[in-house]
């Protein structure tokens, strides 16, 4: 990792904390004004994470590491939260949500599309393609209205074969 | 009262055929019962107790329902007993609790059995009514039902039973069949009209399941956007995103909480038009005397408050259903209110004294009868709430008792009792566990949710 490398993601990872907490604690007004750092650093933290590690030239594993910080972050919480009414089994099958398919995909989205329109076609752009449609899709699916509700009622078909719902 | 576990169907069905013969023998008398009264059961779908315009609502229009309480008889404290779509709907049909009848969210073990008795099937083979089903069944288990007792029987099965607001494929019969017309609500009144012309001259029941006004809240073109210009006060500790954070995204909202609102109050006020136009008809057949037409909602909405959206949690927004009934043959005093706590296990009950016929041991509502007849006639003290978890849903387990004033729970993991005054604080703002107004209340509280566990009722 170059010098100074976590600062970006360490910074956006306390940004969205420090809005999520202003988010659940604030007024009305204030709330509304806080959901937009924390929104941003969640879906679109990737696409200033990334870029900025690869131009300082950190390895393609630790930039996409960092760039998923936030998003990993987010999960914990998430596991914490679903924790105190499910179990174990079913708090880890809670992060292959679409909501959360969603935001992974968002990440690799922005990453993968950096490595398209910037980055360096040497590092196979068959990958990187592959990467970009899969993530586009994954997006897709998860935001998507009938996509969306479809895909939700799949996850939960899967929910009730693995856990007996 | 104990469930008389050991009848069996067949057993409970003779008991009813033949009090049923015994009223038919009456009939022949000058002095015998009236004939048992039409039946029109129209259940909507997550609308809110307060979302009419006889409910004081600043902008939502619903002249229709306006109508029926104004002819009728509006019951003001009337309540689902668990805060989701199937179990409220299995405790229509049965009078029964989720805990009794099984059906306790949507998840797969907790299936429709078919070895369930309804009222719809009481009416049928003991008083000799004509009936129908139609609209959403939604229940957990394979498909649709094969109901007994049921002359006609029209559902849909698309979007895990939801069906669409648009162009929603039917099955009527047992056939798949396109839908006539393009707006679901529209369509569905438009056969229960259809029923009830076909079936003059005996009587008859339908249960009318809409599936309005449950989300994604599509009113037909004429009405969308109509209240767009209405300004929408979120409650207390909600913002504009609320049914995104929190785990609350899968209560179904894809936009802001106001627009959902609006979109929502678009959607009432559709499926109040088509309500209208079946009372209009009602009254061109010359069947309104003789017709006891019922509204209801399985269950509330939350819009934010508390900080939660959707349904399942134990709060009066949620907990609260509409309940209008008018019978001008058999209603005292329309227009007035009723304050006695009526719940949804009442309705078979009901509909079953009302046309002479004994209501079975299993069943654990009450007959509301006596409240139409009088104002004054007593009601029960309390009843149960209970939600059983759903992933991947915030709501826990929990069982409360509901009084007339107050609402208690527990919950199962790591969620505390809740204690409210709900006379005193309808928005259940101040949780009395540890208060000493809670420490004098919680003791006959926790005895009555005791008792409600074991079955027992709970009349005044």
């Amino acid at each position: 990792m170059p010098e100074g490398g976590w600062r970006a993601p360490l910074g956006l990872l306390a940004l969205a904390a420090a809005s999520f907490a202003v988010y659940q604690t604030a007024p009305r007004t204030l709330a509304e004004l806080a959901i937009l750092p924390y929104a941003a650093c969640l879906v679109l933290g990737a696409s200033f994470v990334y870029p900025w590690l690869r131009r300082r030239g950190a390895s393609a594993g630790r930039c996409v590491a960092a760039s998923l910080l936030v998003p990993g972050a987010w999960l914990v919480k998430e596991a914490v939260r679903v924790s105190a009414v499910f179990g174990p089994g079913e708090t880890l099958y809670y992060a292959f949500n679409p909501i959360s398919l969603g935001v992974l995909g968002a990440a690799a989205f922005q990453m993968a599309g950096w490595e398209l329109a910037v980055g360096s076609a040497r590092r196979g752009p068959f990958v990187t393609l592959a990467a970009l449609l899969g993530s586009a899709v994954a997006v897709g699916i998860a935001t998507g209205d009938s996509g969306g509700r479809d895909f939700f009622y799949g996850y939960i078909a899967v929910y009730r074969k693995l856990f007996g719902g | 009262m104990t469930g008389a576990r050991g009848l069996t169907r067949r057993q409970l069905l003779g008991a009813t055929a033949g009090a049923g013969l015994a009223l038919a023998g009456l009939r022949g008398r000058a002095s015998g019962p009236a004939r048992p009264p039409n039946v029109i059961f129209i259940l909507s779908d997550n609308h809110r107790w307060d979302a009419m315009g006889l409910a004081g609502h600043p902008f939502v229009r619903t002249p229709a329902l306006d109508r029926l309480a104004r002819e009728g008889l509006h019951f003001e404290n009337a309540f689902c007993t668990t805060p989701l779509c199937s179990p409220a709907r299995a405790s229509f049909l049965t009078g029964r609790y989720a805990w009794r009848h099984g059906v306790q969210n949507h998840a797969e073990r907790a299936i429709w059995r078919e070895d369930h008795v309804t009222f719809l099937e009481l009416l049928k083979s003991g008083a000799g009514y004509r009936t129908a089903f139609i609209g959403k069944w939604h229940m957990p288990g394979s498909g649709l039902p094969k109901l007994r007792g049921i002359d006609h029987f029209v559902s849909f099965t698309v979007q895990d039973g939801q069906g669409r607001y648009f162009d929603c494929p039917l099955f009527v019969d047992g056939r798949e069949e396109p839908s006539r017309t393009p707006y679901l609500t529209t369509e569905l009144t438009d056969r229960t009209l259809a029923f009830i012309e076909a079936s003059r001259g005996e009587p008859f029941c339908v249960y009318l399941s809409h599936k309005a006004v449950h989300h994604p809240w599509k009113p037909p073109a004429d009405l969308a956007g109509g209240y767009a210009d209405e300004p929408v006060e979120l409650p207390e500790g909600a913002n504009s995103w609320t049914g995104f954070t929190n785990g609350e995204i899968w209560g179904g909202f894809t936009r802001p909480i106001e627009g959902a609102i609006r979109a929502y109050m678009e959607t009432v006020t559709a499926m109040d038009r088509e309500i209208g136009r079946l009372l209009d008809r009602i009254d061109a057949l010359g069947l309104a005397d003789d017709t006891l037409v019922i509204y209801a909602s399985d269950n509330g909405f939350l819009f934010g408050e508390h900080r939660h959206v959707e349904l399942r949690w134990p709060f009066e927004e949620v907990l609260r259903i509409p309940w209008l009934v008018r019978w001008p043959r058999g209603v005292a005093e329309p227009g007035r209110r009723a304050p006695q706590l009526a719940i949804n296990l009442d309705l078979g009950p009901t509909l079953l004294e009302l046309a002479g016929l004994p209501v079975p041991a299993t069943m654990q509502g009450m007959s509301l009868a006596p409240v139409l007849r009088d104002a004054a006639a007593p009601g029960r003290r309390a009843f149960l709430v209970e939600n059983a978890r759903e992933f991947p849903y915030n709501a826990p387990s929990y069982q409360g008792v509901r009084t007339e004033r107050h609402l208690y729970v527990e919950f199962e993991g790591r969620f505390d009792p809740t204690l409210h005054d709900v006379q005193a604080d309808p928005r259940q703002r101040r949780n009395l566990i540890g208060t000493p107004e809670g420490e004098r209340a919680q003791p006959a509280l926790r005895r009555a949710l005791g008792a409600l566990r074991r079955g027992e009722r709970l009349d005044a």
